[in-house]
C-alpha cells in the first residue's frame, strides 16, 4: 500500500477522521467510477453504486477489528459486491440510451463526441461478450493499469492465477473479435 | 485477431477511458453529501484507551497475526515485570482523573502526544480538532471537580487548548483555505458545544455554582475566548465562500444561543435584586426581639415596592411617639443595609440596560442575515458578545440569590414586662439603648 494510503488509513481507523476519508475519496473516486460504469454502462446507477461503495468502505474501515490491507483493494472488492447486487436487483432501464443521447446533444462538437462515443461503445461491446471475470481482468490491467499483484488482491486470487486468467481473456477476446482490430 | 491488433484494440480502450470518467460536478457534490452523511451518522469518537490507539496504529502497518503474536509476548514481559516488583501506569485509569490527582499528568501527556503525532504527520487540522475536544474535556473536569483550585486549573487549561486551536485555524487559513473552511465548520460546532456546557455549569450569575469569584472570572475568560474563536471560524467560512445556506444556519445558531444567554442573564439579575431586597428586610426583622412596654399596637413592618424602592426601606409604624421612637432605630432604616441594597439595584439596572443594548444589536444582526450580509451579521454577534460579557462582569458583583433564614421571629407583646436589653421605657419618653 502506498505510504500516503497508510497514513490516511491510520487517521481513519484511529481517529475516524472524515477529512482523511475525503482524501481517499479524491484519490479513488474516478477509478472506482470508471470500473463501475464499465460494468453497468449506466451513469445514474454507477453514481448510486459509487456513493454506496464509499459509504460502505467507511463503515468497513472504522469497524473493529477488521484488518484492511489496502484501501484500493477494499474499494474494488466492495464495488464488485455492489455490482453483483445491482445485477441481481435491477433490470437495465430503457432510458439508459436516452440519457446518453441527452449528454451527447449538449456536447459542443456533436460529431466528434458521437465518433468517440461510438468507438468506445464498440470497444466495450467486444469486451462485454466475455464472461465477468475476463472483463474485469482486462479492464483492471489495460485500462486502470494495475499490477498483477494488485489485480490478484482485488479478485481474491494469487498472481499466477491472474496471469493465466489474463492470457485466457485476451485469447477469448481475439476469438470473439474475429477480424484484426488494426 | 493478431497480437498487434489486440495491442491496438487495448490501446484504443485506454485512450477512450476518459469518456468513462465521472462528471466533476457530481464528484464534488457527492463528496459533500458523503462527508455530511458521515458527520451526522457518526458521533464523536468516544475516549479510547492508549492501548487501543497503539493497537490500531500498529495494525495499520503490521498484519494482525503478527501483531497478535507480538502482543502475547508483550503481555508476558509485563507480567514478568510486575512479578519483579515494578509498577505500570494504567493509561485508561488516567482518563477519569481530575486536576491535582495522581494520574492527571499522564492524561495530559497522552493528549499532548496525540496532538504532536497529528502535527508530525502534517494533519494540523486534526490537531486543532483534538485541542477543541480536550477543551471540552477540561469543561467537564471543571464541573466534576469539588475544589476551587481544581476548577481554576481545568479552566485555565481549557483556555490554553482554545488558544492553540485558534492558532491552528489561523495557520490553516494561511496554508490551505479549503482545509481551513472544513476545519472552521468543525470549530463552530465544537465551540458552541463547549459554550453550552460552560453555561449549564455556571447558571447562577449572582455568585457562581462553584461559589467563588476566582472560578467565575476564569469561566468568563474562557467563554470570551471561545466566543472569539467561534466568530473567527465563521469569518473563515464566509471568506472561503462556504455554502451560503450552511453559513447562514451557523450564524443563526449563534444568535439563538446568545439570545438565550441574555435572557438567563436578565432573569438572574432580577432574582438577585429581589432576594437582595428581601434579605435586607429579613435581616432587619430578625433584630426585633424582646418586649415593648407599651400598650400601643404596633403595626407590622411593611416594605413597600420591593422592586421599586431605590433608597431606603421605609417603615410604616403608627402609634404614639414613644412607640415609634422605640421601633424606628431598630426596624427602620439601617445605613449599611440600605446602601448595600442600593448598590445591588444600581448594578441590576446597569445589567438590564446592557441586555437591552445587546438585544437591539441582535435585531440588527437578524436584519443583516435576511439581507444576506453574513459578515455584517457575525460582526454584530461579536458586539453582542462584548456587551453580554460587560453585563456579566457587573453581575459577578451581585450577592448570591439564596434567602437567609430568619433565626428569631419578631415577638412583640403588649404587656408590661421587664425592660428589654435594647430599650428602656421610662415614663413618657423612651431612651435609646447604647448597645
Amino acid at each position: 500500500m502506498p505510504w500516503e494510503d497508510t497514513l490516511l488509513l491510520y487517521k481513519i481507523r484511529v481517529h475516524k477522521d472524515k477529512d482523511a476519508f475525503g482524501k481517499v475519496y479524491d484519490r479513488y473516486v474516478a477509478q472506482v467510477y470508471r470500473f463501475v460504469f464499465f460494468k453497468l454502462n449506466n451513469k445514474e446507477e454507477a453514481e448510486d453504486v459509487v456513493s454506496e461503495v464509499f459509504l460502505k468502505t467507511w463503515q468497513y474501515m472504522t469497524a473493529q477489528p477488521i484488518e484492511v490491507k489496502s484501501i484500493q483493494h477494499l474499494l474494488y472488492r466492495i464495488a464488485r459486491n455492489q455490482i453483483v447486487d445491482v445485477y441481481r436487483r435491477r433490470a437495465r432501464r430503457p432510458e439508459d440510451n436516452l440519457e446518453a443521447a441527452a449528454e451527447l446533444a449538449s456536447a459542443e462538437n456533436i460529431e466528434q463526441a458521437l465518433a468517440e462515443r461510438q468507438t468506445l461503445e464498440r470497444t466495450i461491446q467486444e469486451i462485454k461478450k466475455l464472461k465477468q471475470e475476463y472483463q474485469e481482468v482486462i479492464f483492471l490491467r489495460y485500462v486502470e493499469e494495475l499490477s498483477i499483484r494488485e489485480i490478484a488482491m482485488i479478485l481474491g486470487k494469487n498472481g499466477p492465477s491472474v496471469r493465466v486468467l489474463l492470457h485466457r481473456a485476451i485469447k477469448k477476446l481475439q476469438s470473439i473479435s474475429g477480424e484484426p482490430q488494426n | 485477431m493478431k497480437d498487434a491488433g489486440m495491442d491496438n484494440f487495448l490501446s484504443q480502450l485506454r485512450r477512450d477511458v476518459g469518456l468513462l470518467n465521472p462528471d466533476e460536478s457530481w464528484v464534488r457534490e457527492n463528496k459533500i453529501a458523503l462527508l455530511g452523511r458521515l458527520r451526522v451518522a457518526e458521533p464523536a469518537p468516544s475516549a479510547t484507551s492508549l492501548w487501543c490507539k497503539i493497537e490500531e496504529t500498529i495494525s495499520v502497518v503490521v498484519s494482525r497475526q503478527v501483531f497478535a503474536v507480538a502482543r502475547q509476548a508483550a503481555v508476558m514481559l509485563l507480567v514478568a515485570g510486575v512479578a519483579v516488583g515494578g509498577w505500570i501506569v494504567s493509561a485508561s485509569a488516567s482518563q477519569n482523573s481530575l486536576p491535582g490527582e495522581a494520574l492527571y499528568g499522564v492524561k495530559l501527556a497522552i493528549e499532548r502526544t496525540e496532538v504532536s503525532v497529528a502535527e508530525a504527520v502534517g494533519a494540523s487540522e486534526v490537531a486543532a480538532i483534538k485541542e477543541l475536544d480536550f477543551a471540552a474535556r477540561r469543561a467537564r473536569e471543571a464541573k466534576k471537580s469539588p475544589r476551587r483550585e481544581q476548577k481554576v486549573v481545568a479552566l485555565q487549561s481549557l483556555q490554553q487548548n482554545i488558544a492553540s486551536a485558534n492558532k491552528r485555524l489561523d495557520k490553516a487559513q494561511e496554508q490551505s483555505p479549503e482545509q481551513a473552511a472544513s476545519l472552521a465548520k468543525v470549530v463552530t460546532q465544537k465551540t458552541d458545544q463547549i459554550l453550552e456546557s460552560l453555561a449549564a455549569d455556571n447558571k447562577s450569575v449572582a455568585g457562581t455554582v462553584q461559589g467563588t469569584a476566582a472560578v467565575s472570572q476564569e469561566v468568563h475568560a474562557a467563554e470570551k475566548l471561545i466566543e472569539e474563536t467561534g466568530v473567527k471560524a465563521v469569518k473563515v467560512l464566509i471568506a472561503n465562500n462556504g455554502d451560503a445556506s450552511e453559513v447562514k444556519e451557523v450564524v443563526e445558531k449563534k444568535l439563538e444561543n446568545v439570545a438565550k444567554a441574555l435572557v438567563g442573564l436578565n432573569q438572574d439579575a432580577s432574582l438577585a435584586a429581589s432576594t437582595s431586597l428581601a434579605n435586607g428586610i429579613a435581616g432587619q426583622m430578625s433584630l426585633v426581639t424582646g418586649t415593648v412596654s407599651t400598650s400601643v399596637p404596633v403595626l407590622p413592618v411593611v416594605a413597600p415596592a420591593l422592586l421599586g424602592a431605590t433608597n431606603t426601606v421605609a417603615v410604616a409604624v403608627s402609634g404614639t411617639a414613644p412607640a415609634a421612637a422605640l421601633l424606628a432605630p431598630v426596624v427602620g432604616v439601617s445605613t449599611t443595609s440600605a446602601s448595600g441594597t442600593t448598590a445591588v439595584l444600581q448594578d441590576v439596572q446597569v445589567i438590564h440596560e446592557k441586555v437591552e443594548a445587546a438585544e437591539a444589536r441582535l435585531g440588527e444582526a437578524k436584519s443583516l442575515i435576511q439581507g444576506n450580509n453574513l459578515l455584517g451579521a457575525i460582526e454584530k454577534v461579536a458586539e453582542v458578545y462584548s456587551i453580554k460579557n460587560e453585563a456579566k462582569q457587573v453581575a459577578t458583583q451581585l450577592p448570591a440569590p439564596a434567602l437567609p433564614k430568619i433565626a428569631d421571629p419578631v415577638t412583640l407583646v403588649t404587656t408590661t414586662a421587664t425592660p428589654s436589653p435594647l430599650v428602656t421605657a421610662t415614663g413618657s419618653g423612651a431612651q435609646k439603648s447604647n448597645k
